[in-house]
């Protein structure tokens, strides 16, 4: 298969699955599956805060300030 | 003769560090002249400066040694500490830090003492006296564990003897620590922090070209035992392995509210800075340890029968690495120990200087008086530590875990208590700070052996949590103290979602 017309080069690199795949079934699913688990929740969860509060407090000014005792 | 050349170009490497750390010392003396700029660096940090800061003081010399030698005992089993680690420091930024940064900006409280008396109305001191104790028994166990790790830092690296290594790494952070004051720990933490960015996304790179790429190196694992391949290792499914790795998780918990990691929310200049730091620190967290572990791992097939795991790293550096980099590896694990020994120094300091002297004592005493008090206390509570630590207690990972859960366990339910729950009491605070660490303490000494070896940091959190809520059932809140906590979350508004401030 190759790319758009003219430019004659393969649209994806040829990926060797016979190296990939020893890779992948090195580990048991379930190691996998901690290894996931390790990054994956953690860092959504801090990407969407960051991308919710980054610019608040440019937007809004923080209420309560003026409760300050 | 080449080894001379080599040793001569790591002593370089080192000496090179240890002349930044001064310096930064130097150059933060400045903010150093009163007791606010001495313990939280005037509230005036940046986002990446907290970021780093938290996380090397969280991790100490334990995550170099002793967490690549889990990697290196238990293979992928060591992934728990990661999970736990990663969720921990995610929470903690995104749901503790700007409420806890909101009271103590109202409180104008510069330590974790503070804010508690000033969030419960302790008119008679009785939680700052607990936490005081707690605090200076916990933080000279804890430093003198971190110069044990200096010790045995250098005698891996540059063949040094032990007491060399535990006297050279002490004179060091109390020099720049009694100069600097917090702004100097918190800026060497940077340095040090991007320092241990940099050894652990390179070494588990260079570990895995070195046994063949990530199929060579399950393969070898495969070879020398399956169990270090999956999730609960040799124990299997049973109890020993789901406490083990329940204990693994637990070591997170303690990211959520001890006092060393809760200075570094109270120091930034503002809420944005939380806001912007908190991706810094998860990505951080998440280099750190998967690159301890994969390290260890990779360790384990590049040198099978070492007598001490915790010195997989130092055999790796040296092995894979030319001489110049041996000598920033040994730097790496030097900044390790000291971010952390640096850290707790000045949580002791602040703990004597401005949590009983200036506010139990000597309430008068003048800001200069008080710094230069600081640091006196700095230096003596050194002092002690350097004696402990030479008195030779090796065991760097349980030691560390001691001090790391007890801390904990004392500070972090009653931290997120108060900052949760507006029924929070007094009494009920004291009780689960007593409980909590006591707990441990027992835990450790008495059952943790008969009880699978359950990590200590769930029962003492347990205890806590049931013994804070209990006891502030059955008591009365401070008067005003839910009309304050519902204006702090107002202040902060909503975490996860877009509406807008001032719904809760």
């Amino acid at each position: 298969m190759t790319g758009p017309q003219g430019r004659g080069y393969p649209l994806r690199m040829p990926i060797d699955f016979t190296l990939v795949a020893p890779a992948i079934t090195g580990l048991p699913w379930h190691t996998w599956l901690l290894l996931f688990a390790a990054i994956v929740p953690g860092l959504a969860l801090v990407l969407r805060f960051y991308a919710i509060h980054r610019n608040r407090d440019r937007s809004s000014a923080p209420q309560g300030r003026d409760d300050r005792g | 003769m080449a080894e001379t050349a080599g040793s001569a170009v790591i002593l370089g490497v080192l000496a090179a560090y240890l002349v930044i750390l001064l310096g930064i010392g130097i150059w933060s003396a400045g903010a150093s002249r009163d007791v606010k700029g001495y313990f939280v660096a005037g509230k005036k940090l940046p986002a990446w400066v907290i970021a780093f800061s938290s996380n090397a003081t969280g991790e100490s010399g334990w995550l170099l040694l002793g967490l690549t030698g889990m990697g290196y005992l238990m293979g992928f089993h060591a992934l728990w500490i990661t999970l736990g680690e990663v969720l921990g420091v995610a929470v903690a930024w995104i749901w503790v830090a700007r409420p806890f940064k909101e009271y103590t900006d109202r409180y104008d409280a510069i330590t974790v003492p503070d804010y508690l008396e000033s969030r419960l109305h302790d008119r008679r001191h009785i939680l700052r006296i607990i936490g005081v104790v707690i605090i200076l028994s916990m933080v000279t166990a804890y430093t003198a564990a971190q110069l044990t790790a200096s010790g045995k830092a250098f005698s891996s690296f540059l063949g040094t003897s032990y007491t060399t290594g535990v006297v050279i790494g002490a004179v060091i952070v109390l020099l720049y620590t009694s100069i600097g004051g917090f702004k100097a720990v918190a800026y060497s933490d940077l340095v040090q922090g991007i320092l241990m960015f940099g050894c652990l996304f390179t070494l588990p790179i260079v570990g895995l070209i070195a046994v063949g790429g990530w199929s060579g190196m399950t393969a070898a694992l495969a070879a020398a035992d399956p169990a270090l391949l999956t999730p609960m290792g040799s124990f299997g499914l049973t109890p020993v392995g789901i406490a083990s790795a329940a204990g693994f998780v637990g070591i997170g918990l303690a990211f959520l509210g001890s006092p060393q990691l809760l200075t570094r929310f109270m120091s930034a200049r503002g809420q944005g800075e939380i806001v912007k730091g908190s991706p810094i620190a998860v990505v951080c967290i998440i280099v750190f340890d998967l690159g301890a572990v994969l390290s260890g791992i990779a360790g384990r097939i590049i040198f099978p029968g070492l007598a001490d795991r915790e010195t997989v790293l130092p055999e790796m550096s040296s092995a894979l690495f030319p001489d110049f980099f041996t000598g920033i590896f040994l730097v790496v694990v030097l900044a390790a120990i000291m971010s952390t020994a640096d850290s707790l120094l000045i949580l002791a300091s602040s703990a004597l200087t401005r949590d009983v002297v200036q506010k139990i004592f000597h309430p008068h005493i003048s800001e200069r008086g008080l710094s230069i008090l600081g640091k006196l206390t700095t230096l003596g509570i050194g002092a002690g530590a350097l004696f402990f630590a030479l008195a030779e207690v090796r065991m760097i990972f349980w030691f560390v875990l001691f001090a790391w859960s007890g801390l904990a366990c004392a500070f972090t339910p009653i931290v997120l208590c108060t900052l949760f729950w507006k029924r929070t009491t007094l009494q009920g605070a004291v009780a689960g700070m007593v409980g909590g660490f006591a707990t441990a303490v027992i835990w450790i000494l008495g059952i943790k052996e008969s009880f699978y070896d359950l990590y200590e940091m769930i029962p003492g959190f347990l205890v806590s949590f049931v013994l804070c809520i209990g006891v502030s059932l059955f008591t009365r809140p401070p008067a005003g103290a839910a009309e304050e906590f519902d204006a702090v979350h107002r202040a902060v508004g909503p975490v996860l979602s877009r509406r807008p401030s001032g719904r809760r």
